[in-house]
């Protein structure tokens, strides 16, 4: 696989039996035949065929037309790497990840643009710090990419979106994106509010049935386990295993007390929390799926 | 003969990314989303005797004008027209076209400034939002003065609550100081929440957003220490007037290290410790401020029951002291900009433009 790294001018494409160049924005020259780039592309196969025939005579050799675009050389070579049976050259930053999946959208590169995605999942794990995944969140909007946005837009769920939080990170992205992703946001809150109630009156859907605790809510199950699934409606960066058992914490009396008389909150099973888990990402995660258009 | 000035702005400004594809709309033009919402009905354009000029709107209504007066109004049009033009002309009723990229709603108020006749007023503060902008790109200093005064008497329209957020995301968008001053000012009376900006989020740019949530947290910083300041109860402080309240635990002996809650009357020490300030509710509720100070201040009082003596304290010099922490929290609020790093950023790029125009004036030729 050609590195990054590697010099543009040293990683060219000169395939054999090439029969038109492509020209990049910043004049290098891609020597590829034709029937690859069509069928990769329809938007350039119109593009190819309308195109006059402008001869290239500058390397002396039989002259082929050229059809000029308006990417940048690194760019269209890590492209072209996705269209030819070469090792694909994926861009380790994600700005040019990014621009590299939006040429193959705008090029209309379908199966291309799955083989990038890949790609990309395999060599850079889906960044999981706030200020990263905004970020990834930004650039999709700039590249107009809705699967890499509505990723970024879910794993932005992890964190609270309040000015408080997002302040140094404003500037990442224009209004007009911030406004999508509030309004995801609200809708996916919206959802989930709801949807977590249904669970919680089901009783979490049969996941603790049979937990001794002192105080039960009306679905019988633990009160501060019917809070703590309430809370994660309002704010989902509280669906976490590590709040949940700061949920449970709170609820258990001080380490020296003999305990709340009939709560066995402290000896909860293993497996029972595992069930609860379970059940409760189950409902989290088809709330989440249920928004998918912003 | 025929300017396109859009033309010649589209040029000088830096190219921007291809954002055909993106999911989001960018708006680009806040004046072409403001009048989305209102009528499509055309002016009446000014009827001008003797006219020598045109003036094209976007929306290809006609304005005549004189050409002395608009060269009069603005040093850029001055400019512009005092230069050999190109032949391949055009015309209408054998007259210059100039054509510009404002609608012709904006350019009907803007034009009946420059004559004596009866103002248009636009109907929003956003549209008088960009009638100062379109004033600021053709250098109109005196008539952009003329409708910043028009606003302070009341004679056009300000903004209204929450409003204000969108009126800075514009002022900052159009780098007009004054308006984004004090609308940032007047946000401070309200939450900064996403409920509270709602689809005005799409008026900023990130760093315009960034900026208000710095202000404010400036604002609240020096609103909170100024407040602090009016818990000194030693005279002469203004606060010392409160001192004997029968609800508070007054001490025979005073000693410095008497906190202020034990002398000053608990209501007064509630309104002089606001809540906000938490860092949490910075945003979520509106701050402390010389608009609303005095509200608060008889809230509390009347709410402290019949305690005789506040009730004296407050026919004596409740007023000074209400217009004091009033002038306090004003001075405060001063201190906290908003604007600067824009200040510069504009004055250097229209110096560049407005040099641009001057060198070469044939650059916008279509």
């Amino acid at each position: 696989m050609p590195s990054s790294d590697e010099p543009l001018s040293n990683a060219f494409f000169e395939y054999p039996g090439a029969d038109f160049i492509l020209r990049s924005q910043d004049s290098y020259h891609f020597r590829v035949p034709k029937s690859y780039i069509i069928n990769a592309s329809p938007v350039l196969d119109k593009l190819i065929s309308g195109a006059p025939s402008t001869p290239d005579n500058a390397h002396g050799g039989p002259s082929l037309p050229v059809v000029q675009l308006p990417e940048s050389g690194a760019i269209l070579h890590s492209l072209l790497t996705f269209i030819f049976p070469v090792g694909p050259l994926v861009p380790s930053n994600p700005e040019v990840a990014m621009e590299l999946l939006h040429v193959a959208q705008k090029y209309q590169m379908v199966t291309v643009l799955d083989h990038i995605r890949g790609s990309i999942a395999r060599q850079n794990p889906p960044p999981t710090q706030q200020d990263a995944v905004l970020h990834i969140y930004a650039l999709a909007q700039k590249y107009g990419l809705h699967q890499e946005a509505l990723q970024a837009a879910r794993a932005i769920l992890k964190f609270s979106m309040n000015f408080t939080d997002l302040e140094d990170k404003l500037d990442m992205m224009s209004g007009s994106a911030l406004y999508e992703l509030w309004k995801y946001h609200r809708k996916v809150r919206s959802i989930l509010a709801s949807d977590l109630t249904e669970f919680r009156t089901s009783g979490a859907r049969g996941s603790l049935i049979g937990l001794r605790c002192a105080e039960l809510s009306s679905s019988q199950i633990p009160h501060w386990v019917d809070s703590y699934i309430e809370s994660i409606g309002d704010a989902p960066h509280l669906f976490d295993v590590t709040e949940f058992h700061t949920a449970l914490l709170r609820h258990l009396p001080d380490k020296g007390s003999n305990g709340i008389p009939g709560c066995a909150c402290k000896l909860i099973p293993n497996q029972t929390i595992c069930n609860f888990g379970e059940a409760l990402t189950s409902v989290v995660q088809g709330s989440f799926e249920k928004v998918g258009v912003f | 003969m025929y300017f396109d000035v859009d033309e010649l702005f589209t040029r000088l400004t830096p190219l921007k990314a291809d954002s055909v594809l993106s999911l989001v709309q960018e708006q680009e033009n806040f004046q072409a989303q403001v009048n989305l919402n209102t009528s499509p009905t055309l002016p009446e354009p000014l009827d001008v005797l003797n006219a020598d000029l045109i003036i094209r709107s976007s929306d290809l209504v006609n304005f005549r004008v004189h050409n002395p007066v608009l060269v009069m109004a603005s040093p850029f049009f001055r400019d512009l027209l005092s230069f050999p033009q190109s032949y391949e002309s055009e015309t209408a009723d054998g007259l210059p076209v100039i054509q510009l990229s404002e609608d012709a709603e904006l350019l009907n108020s803007l034009v009946s400034m420059l004559y004596p006749v009866g103002l248009v007023i636009p109907e929003s503060y956003d549209k008088v939002l960009y009638l100062l902008a379109a004033c600021q790109k053709y250098d109109m200093a005196h008539v952009q003065s003329l409708i910043r005064d028009e606003v302070s008497c009341g004679r056009f329209p300000a903004p209204v609550g929450t409003e204000a957020f969108r009126a800075y995301a514009i002022a900052s968008g159009k780098g007009l100081i004054p308006e984004m001053e004090n609308a940032a000012r007047q946000t401070l009376d309200y939450p900064m929440t996403f409920e509270t900006l709602g689809e005005g989020l799409r008026f900023f740019d990130g760093s315009v957003l960034r900026d208000l949530v710095r202000f404010r947290k400036g604002c609240r910083h020096n609103l909170v220490t100024e407040l602090q300041s009016f818990l000194n109860f030693y005279a002469p402080a203004p606060s010392s007037i409160w001192v004997g309240c029968p609800e508070a635990t007054a001490p025979s002996q005073w000693n410095l290290t008497l906190p202020a809650a034990s002398v000053l009357p608990k209501w007064l020490c509630r309104v002089l410790s606001p809540i906000n300030d938490l860092k949490s509710q910075v945003f979520t509720q509106p701050l402390t401020t010389p608009s609303n100070i005095r509200g608060k201040y008889l809230t509390a009082l009347l709410n402290h029951g019949d305690c005789n003596f506040c009730l004296r304290v407050h026919v004596k010099g409740g007023l000074t002291f209400c217009a004091e922490l009033e002038s306090k929290l004003a001075q405060a609020l001063e201190k906290v900009h908003t604007s600067l790093p824009l200040l510069s950023r504009y004055s250097e790029f229209n110096s560049l433009r407005y040099a641009a125009i001057v060198v070469n004036p044939r650059v916008q030729l279509t």
